[in-house]
């Protein structure tokens, strides 16, 4: 299988990827601020055993605190690990799949994270592999579980299932409407969070989004990826009537700003991340409702918005680069793809 | 008895109540009981004797937690302490008034600490701090109870809490519709399950 982000499927509707997170922790050690250097050791060995029982030829490990700055960049920015397990100073490990759609982080903010992505509308079936990589895990450790609370997690927001459950989506009509803020306070009430692209507190960079449960205790891990599902499905309808509205209000003016994104993605020579976004979620959107008469490009749009980000464009360039040089790279690359 | 506060002097002062189904005991010695009686005076429109007064009544709605945790919230809402007479409250008399469970027994991480990070050092603390949690669970999560899956190991028990749950509701439902035939049949199941753990 190929990464996610270069499944066509990441580019066909308003949903770019389903996600799953599920936090274990093993019995017999403390959680991670209580964790000594040398239980910290033995944590990561037990896991990774475990973890390579589980799936010898599916996962290999990476000393992720022994790659670069750019390397590292790299893969927060592709959301493989967060910056959090980055800043940790205990003994840590990554596992990690080919298709590096399931990785492993042992000893972030819990002990074992399992995380499985899918492009397009595939909770269910990423909810799943998680699943099996837990299964398999079991067998070798006894996790930290409570019959009353579940599975137990250093931060008690993740107490129960442990699961965590996201689409990243792409909003744009309704976050030029307004239509996005008068949504809040309706998801926050059923226990859905809506975050931009690199987590929390994170400005929303091409109108992409997460959207997540908050509550782990008192719903099963499929009433809980049904009730994302349900809402997200709603926050997508709403998407689809802002863009009509748009279309049948605005046409032309909205047909000159795609086409003008297009041509600044062409034919510019500097441009910075936040504008590079700005006009790759316009095309996006272009393709989407049909305006864009241009051949699809050969990577997929998120692809793009990911390889443009500071990381990427210096791992490809081989060398650290500063803010006017990476915007001159980023230009480039994207004339390449586009003109 | 020695005072629980400052373990030096006799305790003059016994304050008994009922928390929660558990008998909860405060001894004191009269100065201490005196910077207690201060922080009560200033902050409250009653004095300690009719604290204790209160107190023991079969239907009092008082408890003595309820007295600290007023004291606490009056306390907290000045922005900072009120300056007691004597320097004799210790950390532990506040612990007391304040009403926060000592350190976890098996990491040593303190509620303080836990509040400030939220996150916990071990599995213990959710035995050390178990009212502070299921509170933060039912506000923050709605719910203090797991219904997704379990570890194959555990999993007996849990198939067995979850049946009993279920046949604890049909039971209400049996007497809520008086077939009380079927609730007594639910009831010797839920028995037997029971007996069975």
């Amino acid at each position: 299988m190929t990464p996610w982000y270069q499944d066509s499927q990441s580019d066909q509707s308003q949903i770019l990827s389903s996600r799953v997170r599920l936090a274990r922790n093993i019995k017999k050690y403390r959680f991670g601020q209580k964790l000594t250097p040398e239980d910290a050791s033995l944590m990561v060995q037990e896991a990774q055993d475990a973890v390579s029982r589980a799936g010898a030829r599916m996962f290999h490990q990476m000393d992720i605190t022994a790659l670069g700055e750019t390397e590292q960049k790299v893969f927060i920015e592709k959301h493989i690990v967060s910056p959090e397990f980055l800043k940790g100073t205990l003994p840590q490990s990554l596992l990690i799949s080919d298709d590096q759609n399931i990785s492993v982080m042992l000893n972030e903010e819990d002990h074992i994270r399992i995380q499985s992505v899918q492009p397009g509308d595939m909770l269910a079936q990423a909810l799943e592999k998680a699943n099996q990589i837990d299964d398999l895990i079991e067998e070798s450790v006894e996790f930290a579980f409570h019959p009353e609370f579940g599975y137990l997690t250093a931060c008690p927001t993740n107490t129960g299932t442990g699961l965590r459950a996201s689409f990243m989506i792409h909003l744009p009509c309704l976050e030029r409407s307004d239509g996005l803020k008068k949504l809040l306070p309706t998801i926050n009430r059923v226990g859905i969070t809506l975050r931009g692209l690199y987590g929390e507190g994170t400005a929303p960079m091409g109108s992409i989004y997460q959207i997540s449960n908050q509550t782990t205790l008192g719903k099963s891990e499929e009433e809980i990826i049904q009730g994302l599902q349900n809402v997200t499905n709603t926050v997508i309808e709403k998407e689809k009537s802002a863009m009509d509205k748009l279309m049948s209000a605005h046409r032309d003016d909205t047909e000159n700003t795609i086409y003008r994104a297009y041509g600044t993605l062409a034919y510019s020579r500097k441009m910075t991340a936040k504008e590079a976004m700005d006009m790759l979620s316009l095309v996006r959107l272009g393709y989407m409702a049909d305006l864009l008469d241009k051949p699809k490009p050969i990577k997929q749009i998120y692809q793009i918005m990911m390889e443009i980000q500071p990381g990427h464009l210096m791992r490809l360039a081989g060398r650290e680069m500063n803010e006017a040089e990476r915007d001159s790279a980023r230009a480039k690359y994207l004339r390449e793809i586009f003109s | 008895m020695l005072c629980d506060n400052c373990k030096k002097n006799p305790s003059t002062v016994h304050l008994k109540g009922i928390t929660n189904g558990m008998k909860a005991e405060l001894h004191l010695c009269q100065e201490c009981s005196n910077g207690m009686a201060n922080i009560v005076n200033m902050e409250m429109p009653f004095n300690l004797e009719n604290i204790l007064g209160n107190l023991g009544g079969a239907d009092s709605p008082i408890s003595l937690e309820n007295i600290f945790k007023g004291i606490l919230d009056s306390v907290q809402s000045m922005g900072q302490g009120p300056q007691l007479p004597n320097a004799q409250i210790n950390s532990q008399f506040k612990q007391i008034l304040r009403n926060i469970p000592g350190p976890c027994g098996v990491c040593g991480l303190s509620y303080d600490q836990f509040k400030t990070t939220g996150k916990l050092g071990c599995e213990g603390c959710y035995q050390s701090f178990p009212k502070e949690i299921v509170a933060l669970f039912k506000n923050v999560q709605n719910s203090s109870r797991h219904e997704g899956k379990y570890p194959k190991r555990s999993g007996a028990q849990i198939l067995q809490r979850r049946e009993v749950d279920k046949l604890r509701t049909n039971l209400q439902q049996a007497v809520d519709e008086e077939n009380y035939e079927e609730a007594a049949r639910i009831r010797d199941q839920i028995r037997s399950l029971e007996v069975s753990s």
